[in-house]
């Protein structure tokens, strides 16, 4: 027999866009990629936008190489604010390195749906 | 089961959006149509939930039937995804596993079964929670068939200690209607009130990192994402085949969905289950009786669907999907109120019946259909 639900709650509609949360879970990163991240002065991880525009003179924010670490470790990207580790301040030399933001690849889901009507999603 | 015109509550624009429902105007039009309602008797719900919960059974032994015998190929799947699929039925990972049977009923044979819309099913927040409030503003005295908004949050709460740590993501397309959106953020609200912490994101804004593993805007790995999004859609975009070597995250709902969600299934459910009564007949290749439906397998809200009396096309939506490989179903005669023909879309989630929801078009039902509340006759 139906059962009446026991409450109902508010739905909070939300933007889809993400918000900064504290979770520590980082993605980790296979040892043969070459990957840098930017940091500032206290080696907390900011958006690359910081070292990609500021000149190197008196830059406070500092490219983080997370290269070829050697056996199966892995290196592992903070969220932003996070901690630097795992790598260091220099290149390895003979690596080239991709900047976070740059290697991360997007949009490879969602191109088919999006349109609304009767080419949503949902069904 | 009888329909009653009602004069709509004042202000229910501002009513139903209040509990979330923004999409509640299409194309002018209503689409949550509360100028009418229905009324079905106790017996009559009876008759829609055990159907349901019939079905349900059968589904999942269609399911291994497709497993065992490999017949994915029928279901025009990628072969590359038949390891994936056939590995995720057997192990399965965590699911909220629901679903909406979309039933023809008239009051006076059984249910019959149209499809399973289990992969990305809509007008959730409807039949959750925006008929059941309109009902206790009109009929508090009366029932409602619905325990969908209960069952969802309890089901959150029974994968939980099965989910990885951190957020469960809710990931839906941009679409311009908002209806993905509205459903997409009830499902995050169910599953904040199950304890879990829940984040949204675009499709589209969904990273893939060198490691394989899929990320977030800050580069944080998803380890568990729901999505309102088909998987006949994933696997054929550019991140498709990068599922393959990825079994760190967990999809809400799993890729096995893509058997259920797949009209080529009623042949099979019919093969084995012949004669059922919430069954039509449902053939490949064959027409078995002179009124009937040809229907992609893989369309959506009613597209490309054409309706044929007596060998003749009486009816026919366009639409995307003419590529598909199409199945051909007995044609049920909606009952007719009045130009308005219900569909009932009755819930399960793990197999459990959860309410229903009754939308109104003509021949076909599509997006733009209206939905309609309903009470229980007292």
């Amino acid at each position: 027999m139906p059962i009446k639900p026991g409450s109902l709650l508010t739905v909070v509609l939300v933007a889809s866009a993400l918000t900064a949360c504290d979770d520590e879970r980082t993605a980790s990163w296979g040892d043969t990629d070459s990957v840098r991240y930017c940091t500032d002065a206290a080696g907390h991880r900011v958006p690359d936008e910081n070292c990609e525009t500021h000149s190197a003179g008196g830059n406070p924010f500092l490219w983080y190489y997370l290269g070829r670490l050697g056996g199966s470790r892995a290196a592992f990207v903070p969220p932003l604010g996070g901690v630097a580790s795992g790598g260091g301040y220099s290149p390895a030399p003979g690596l080239a390195y991709t900047s976070v933001s740059g290697a991360i690849a997007r949009g490879g889901f969602g191109a088919t749906g999006g349109g609304g009507g009767e080419g949503g999603a949902g069904e | 089961m009888n329909r009653h015109a009602i004069t709509p509550r004042e202000n229910w624009q501002a009513r139903v959006e209040r509990d979330g429902l923004i999409w509640h105007t299409a194309g002018g039009a209503p689409y949550w149509n509360e100028a009418a309602y229905y009324d079905l008797t106790p017996t009559e719900i009876d008759e829609i939930e055990t159907a349901t919960g019939e079905l349900y059974r059968m589904f999942v032994s269609a399911g291994q039937y497709v497993v065992d015998k490999q017949l994915f190929g029928r279901f025009g799947i990628p072969q590359w995804c038949w390891p994936l699929i056939t590995k995720a039925w057997n192990a399965e990972p965590p699911a909220l596993n629901y679903g909406r049977f979309d039933l023809g009923y008239d009051g006076v044979s059984p249910p019959k079964l149209f499809e399973f819309n289990c992969d990305t099913p809509t007008s959730l927040l409807e039949a959750a929670v925006i008929q059941w409030a309109w009902k206790e503003d009109v009929f508090p005295h009366l029932d409602q068939f619905t325990s969908l908004h209960d069952k969802l949050v309890a089901k959150w709460g029974d994968i939980a200690p099965y989910l990885a740590p951190g957020p469960v993501y809710f990931a839906h397309a941009l679409d311009a209607s908002g209806e993905d959106a509205v459903t997409t953020a009830y499902l995050m609200d169910t599953a904040r009130a199950s304890g879990l912490e829940a984040m949204g994101i675009v499709m589209t804004d969904i990273g893939l990192a060198p490691d394989g593993g899929f990320v977030d805007m800050q580069a944080r790995e998803m380890r568990t994402i729901y999505k309102l999004y088909p998987w006949e859609w994933m696997v054929q975009e550019a991140f498709g085949p990068k599922l393959a070597a990825n079994d760190r995250t967990t999809w809400i709902e799993p890729i096995w969905k893509m058997i259920w969600s797949n009209k080529a299934i009623l042949p099979i459910l019919w093969d084995m289950y012949p004669r059922h009564p919430n069954l039509l007949w449902a053939s490949y290749d064959q027409v078995a009786s002179a009124n009937y439906v040809r229907k992609p397998i893989l369309s959506r809200e009613g597209a490309n669907i054409e309706i044929f009396r007596n060998g003749q096309s009486v009816a026919q939506r366009d639409g995307a999907y003419g590529y598909s490989p199409t199945i051909y179903q007995g044609l049920f005669e909606l009952p007719d109120f009045a130009g308005a023909r219900p569909v009932i879309g009755s819930w399960v989630v793990d197999g459990a019946p959860a309410g229903m929801g009754i939308r109104e078009d003509g021949l076909i039902t599509g997006n733009l259909s209206r939905f309609v509340p309903h009470v229980i006759r007292a």
